[in-house]
């Protein structure tokens, strides 16, 4: 795919700029909702970067693999990130924030959201996010979570266990979540 | 729901730390498989490395000598940023399988996590305190000419070329002839 050249010579950087702030883009959830968003925000994510330099939006940005809900925090997050003014720390307690409140369900759908439109920082902080919870959890935790059947036989399990049996000693009850 | 893929998968594994690496393998084959792959275990020690830099990541793991019972401890690196007079528990991990009170000894060489521990009667082990596996290393053969008195100092390193660790052990003979080293 051939890339535009984002600051053609003669143009100057701060204009364009400027203009990205202004102009706004509308994207488009699997579910057929549609959200406002400026353009300096939406690039953050690479993916609908490099749609609007190729110039297939053509205003309208279909996402056929976000649902709604899921966009709309994304988007939240895109917001705050291109926020003018907003320091690093600033930033940096709102993605905590902004991950804390999630069950594992919305923080799959974020993931996936994060990785398809490619927005590095989200997918970090959702990845973090995600091993925090899983750490002193059981393996029917996981299996449950991730909707994971086991095709281990019980005697090969119970082997498994045994070679590492101290490593079940810390094992969180399930009950949080 | 949409299945994880394998890469982001593998990229929030490699954050747990390993004891919960050595429960989740038990998940189903195809996460054992992922746990297990040498490229794997790469990524999960840049991981736990850069975890040992940044504490906060609460990866890292701290192992620890007591200089009184000569044994060695395990703690997560993460209770320790608890502020306030919270106990901490560090774990006992026997270094040795042939290990008793009193032949605990210290290592003398460790490299990325993995520790060389060496018993007496030249028995040598490389230890993994994370996953407190031990693996024996075969006993070394002095050529006819060496036997004898000798005495030798023993390291560990990780030979990048050839993607594995190396015991590196220099042997100094005592030759009877002019009673010397």
């Amino acid at each position: 795919m051939a890339r535009k050249n984002r600051n053609p010579v003669g143009k100057n950087v701060d204009p364009e700029a400027q203009k990205k702030k202004t102009r706004t883009l509308t994207l488009k959830s699997s579910d057929g909702q549609e959200f406002s968003i400026s353009e300096s925000a939406a690039v953050l994510s690479i993916a609908i970067e490099n749609m609007v330099e190729d110039d297939c939006a053509g205003g309208v940005i279909p996402l056929p693999l976000v649902d709604g809900g899921t966009l709309a925090r994304v988007i939240t997050y895109l917001n705050k990130h291109a926020e003018d003014g907003a320091s690093d720390e600033e930033k940096r307690k709102f993605d905590e924030e902004f991950v804390s409140g999630m069950e594992m369900g919305v923080l799959f759908d974020v993931v996936l959201a994060a990785n398809y439109l490619d927005i590095r920082g989200l997918l970090r902080e959702v990845r973090r996010r995600i091993a925090d919870r899983m750490k002193n959890k059981s393996v029917e935790w996981v299996r449950k979570t991730f909707h994971i059947e086991s095709d281990f036989t019980p005697e090969e399990e119970e082997q498994m266990k045994k070679e590492f049996a101290w490593a079940w000693e810390g094992v969180d009850s399930d009950v949080d979540d | 729901m949409q299945e994880i893929p394998s890469e982001i998968l593998g990229e929030i594994l490699s954050r747990l730390p390993a004891e919960s690496l050595l429960r989740i393998r038990c998940v189903c084959k195809a996460w054992r498989r992922t746990i297990d792959d040498p490229v794997f275990t790469k990524l999960h020690l840049r991981r736990q490395l850069l975890g040992v830099q940044d504490s906060s990541n609460g990866v890292g793991q701290l192992i620890l000598r007591g200089d009184l019972d000569n044994q060695f401890y395990s703690l997560p690196m993460e209770s320790l940023n608890s502020d306030g007079a919270e106990i901490v528990k560090a774990s006992f991990v026997k270094t040795s399988p042939l290990q008793t009170h009193s032949t605990a000894k210290p290592p003398v060489g460790s490299c990325n996590g993995v520790v060389l521990i060496s018993q007496s009667k030249g028995i040598k082990f490389l230890w993994n305190p994370l996953t407190r596996e031990f693996h024996r290393l075969p006993p070394l053969k002095l050529s006819k000419k060496t036997r004898g008195l000798y005495h030798s100092v023993s390291g560990l390193g990780y030979d990048s070329v050839a993607d594995d660790y190396k015991v590196v052990r220099i042997v100094q003979v005592f030759d009877p002839r002019d009673k010397s080293f």
